[in-house]
């Protein structure tokens, strides 16, 4: 039985899929003072999201899979509250919940604090883990990655050798806009000093970062009934300037169609993809820290709609 | 009015006789009769029983065959793995293991376990014809998650197209779906696709609402109710989904049920939720389930909705919860004392009621509503008052009204959790029920006779003997000496006491002596304050 009186302490490891999770989680695990601590593992499965348990390097930690079929929702709430009575049972002083891409942070916060076994658990750290070259694309569609965020402690951007310079530097600017107090540490392989973990500190959130509220990156899809303009669309580019993270798809210009790509600034264009319609303009843009309806306005300037 | 009929009238938004209710019963049913999910899930006979069993305990006006959102994904190749009080989960995705979409075909009725879902079906549209019986499919959305993984939010910007044309594959297995269950005997057809709490309401109108309009055109051409279940912090597409031509849209906890309410009738569409499962249904008492039911139905207001819990029932949720919850729908009566009971008395206003009913007389206590305005609560009184009588002097009894504070607060103390309910000196007697004549005599009777047995045993007492010195005195302590002797009394404590200041102290005159004035106590505390309540008690019987 753990001593009643000291809590054990929790890390929350968030990041979505192929973000470096697993191997930032043997790198905790391999650290003397967190892995001496016979820390309990909580994975929430489901298929590939998750941590792949095979690839977790130590073999011998007591682990939780919350495998619920019902999915995502408050369902696995149940298993989780068993995980936590077992491990609160066991000889544990250490926890890492790995949260899924989907998981909502405030949610396995709240499991802890106001379950059954509050007290018993001490929520050490949200740990938040960042693909470099991805996260700007995905953060448009999947409210949980900006929340996990935005929720973190401690930011750590991985793969950061797959991601150009512009990349990175635009990603630090909107992860600073999303979370300006959580430290942030770069690395390529998952890789985290020991003395950035103990520099963190669990700062207690207010409700409005609940997830409803407004998201800071949107994705929209527009569209142009008549040829579009080639410089009337790069003004349109020039005036929104760094609000745009990413743009694709195909775009039927006067000039001739052409397959348009822009991830963070970087401009590029190539033959229209033949397995779009090549004649038609149909392209997404995942935007930052601008209102939809000001994007759309934006974009009409060059008679693209949605 | 039947439970289909009740149905159908909420998802029109029609006044009903009073607010349906359907417990989402999936594997929870097997938990019912003794059998893990897995083996539960995949018996048509088994689902029949545990469904029985569940309408018999539950007096739902529907209920689902199953809550599997897995069936339709097992089917189609996607890799399960079963556990014992869970539905499976999908573990691996065939369109990121070398299949394509166009290796995929819509399921027939005879695939996998939709033939035992349509079989199940069929025994229990057999066997309840006046329930509406719900047929749970897969959303769309969580169907290309199930397919193709999360590689769907990535495919979302990078090959939207591609994400299309499997939401359009995804859409028609869902019209496959609801024609089965629709032909095999469902009346309601939910549309399950809890992955959309994932995306906004811009994405949601991009890549669901026009699959979602699709298949609930089809199930409203195949004459049945639809339904849309979300999960999950959905919030910010509850409006996208209200115009999907959906008939009624069902959430969980993490929206609040009065936002749902004002955006469905903005719409006209029916709405339903959200019981608390774990919190409350799985790890609460009876009583917080019913305080949880009765908040909802007071946000949710009376027409169109239907009371039910957010999601899929845990396995092991007691069932004298959810029967909690099925006297708050069907009682008005119960809904009436729940709301009394809503504000939970603090620990620190409870009474100290050990030593309460230790007063020589046998106190009876009613704890009703209100006599005068409850009909249980004016016969339970009434029993009482017909009976006090043949005590006369030595039974006294009170009604506690717990529209009143002290009254609640005195409910608490005796741990009282029913109302109407008679205590018999602070002992629990007859609970909600209206004790025959003969039987509440009988109950009075025991506790005289108790009370009586307890009394001699602990008597203790002292003898005064009051006089002087005198011949008189002698012959008196001889007497009491050779009564005490004759009777084996050994716990009664002999006093002579001569100055008459002290004789006047116990009312007797000198001129009146030798007398005897005999003490008798009786404890009635011990290690604790009793409260003045209590104190009160004891004080009439001196009085």
């Amino acid at each position: 039985m753990t001593n009643e009186g000291e809590p054990i302490d929790v890390w929350i490891l968030g990041g979505y899929l192929g973000a470096g999770k697993t191997t930032t989680l043997n790198a905790l695990l391999s650290d003397p003072v967190f892995g001496g601590r016979n820390p309990a593992l909580i994975i929430n499965e489901f298929g590939r999201m998750g941590v792949d348990g095979a690839l977790v390097e130590r073999q011998d930690l007591s682990r939780f899979e919350i495998n619920k079929g019902s999915l995502f929702c408050i369902c696995t709430k149940t298993d989780f509250l068993k995980a936590l009575a077992a491990i609160a049972e066991g000889d544990h002083q250490a926890v890492v919940i790995e949260a899924t891409g989907i998981a909502e942070p405030v949610d396995i916060e709240s499991f802890l604090t106001n379950g059954p076994h509050a007290g018993r658990f001490r929520l050490r750290g949200n740990l938040c883990i960042v693909d470099a070259a991805n996260f700007t694309k995905i953060a448009a569609f999947l409210k949980p990655a900006t929340a996990q965020v935005r929720w973190a402690d401690a930011i750590i951007i991985n793969k950061c050798d797959c991601a150009s310079e512009d990349e990175r530097h635009v990603l630090g600017k909107v992860l600073a806009e999303l979370n300006p107090t959580a430290p942030r540490w770069e690395t390529s392989f998952g890789n985290i000093e020991p003395a950035f973990l103990e520099g963190v500190h669990r700062t207690a959130r207010a409700e409005q970062l609940r997830p409803c509220a407004p998201e800071k990156i949107i994705a929209v899809s527009l569209t142009a009934g008549e040829p579009v303009d080639y410089a009337a669309f790069r003004t349109v580019l020039e005036r929104l300037g760094e609000h745009v993270l990413r743009l694709k798809g195909n775009i039927a210009f006067t000039e001739g169609a052409a397959y348009v790509e822009i991830v963070c600034g970087r401009y590029s264009q190539k033959e229209p993809l033949k397995q779009l319609d090549e004649a038609a303009t149909a392209f997404t843009v995942i935007a930052w820290d601008i209102d939809k309806d000001a994007l759309i306005e934006a974009f009409s300037a060059c008679g693209c709609n949605v | 009015m039947t439970g289909k009929e009740r149905i159908v009238k909420a998802f029109a938004c029609e006044p009903t006789d009073r607010v349906p209710w359907v417990p989402f019963v999936g594997c929870h049913a097997g938990a019912l009769i003794d059998k893990d999910a897995e083996t539960y899930l995949k018996s048509a006979e088994l689902i029949e029983r545990g469904v029985n069993k569940a309408v018999q305990l539950y007096q739902p006006d529907g209920i689902p065959v199953m809550f599997d959102l897995q069936v339709e994904a097992e089917a189609l190749g996607c890799g399960l793995v079963w556990s014992k009080e869970n539905p499976p989960a999908v573990t691996r995705h065939p369109l990121t293991n070398g299949v394509t979409l166009e290796d995929l075909k819509v399921p027939g009725p005879e695939a996998g376990r939709i033939a035992v879902a349509l079989a199940a079906t069929r025994r229990i549209r057999n066997t309840h014809p006046d329930l509406a019986v719900y047929g749970l499919i897969t959303g769309p959305f969580t169907l290309a998650l199930h397919l193709l993984g999360t590689d769907i939010f990535m495919k979302m910007f990078d090959t939207v197209d591609q994400v299309h044309q499997l939401l359009g594959f995804c859409r028609d297995v869902c019209n496959a779906m609801s024609r089965y269950y629709i032909e095999a005997g469902c009346d309601v057809i939910a549309l399950v696709d809890p992955m959309t709490s994932q995306i906004g309401p811009d994405q949601f109108q991009q890549f669901v609402t026009p699959y979602a309009k699709d298949i609930f055109a089809e199930i409203d051409r195949l004459g049945a109710m639809s339904s849309f279940f979300v999960c999950g912090h959905a919030q910010q597409n509850i409006a996208v989904m209200a115009h999907t031509g959906c008939g009624n849209i069902s959430i969980d906890e993490n929206i609040p049920l009065d936002y749902v309410r004002d955006e469905c009738r903005k719409h006209n569409v029916s709405f339903g939720g959200n019981l608390q499962l774990t919190s409350v249904l799985l790890l609460g008492r009876p009583i917080d389930a019913q305080k949880n039911a009765l908040a909802c139905l007071e946000v949710a207001g009376e027409t169109g909705f239907i009371l039910a819990p957010g999601c899929d029932l845990p396995y092991a949720t007691p069932p004298e919860n959810l029967q909690a919850v099925v006297e708050i729908v069907h009682d008005p009566y119960k809904r009436d004392v729940v709301r009394q009971m809503a504000a939970d008395t603090p620990d620190e206003d409870r009474l100290d009621m050990l030593e309460y009913g230790q007063a020589d007389k046998v106190v009876v206590d009613i704890i009703t509503l209100d006599s005068e305005a409850c009909a249980p609560c004016q016969y339970m009184v009434d029993a009482v008052k017909r009976v006090a009588p043949e005590f006369e002097g030595i039974v006294i009894w009170h009604e506690h009204k717990i529209k009143y504070r002290e009254s609640l607060v005195f409910m608490t103390s005796l741990m009282v959790r029913n109302v109407p309910t008679i205590c018999i000196d602070g002992e629990i007697v007859f609970v909600s029920r209206i004790p025959p004549r003969d039987e509440l005599i009988a109950a009075i009777q025991k506790r005289i006779n108790e009370k009586f047995r307890l009394r001699i045993q602990q008597r203790k007492a002292s003898l005064y003997l009051l006089g002087k010195r005198d011949e008189k005195m002698t012959a008196l302590c001889d007497n009491v000496q050779q009564a005490m002797k004759e009777l084996g009394t050994t716990d009664v404590h002999v006093e002579h006491i001569e100055e008459d200041k002290l004789i006047a102290g116990f009312g007797v005159a000198p001129s009146q002596t030798p007398a005897v004035v005999m003490a008798k106590y009786a404890v009635k505390s011990l290690h604790r304050v009793p409260e003045v309540v209590v104190i009160k008690e004891w004080l009439k019987d001196i009085k």
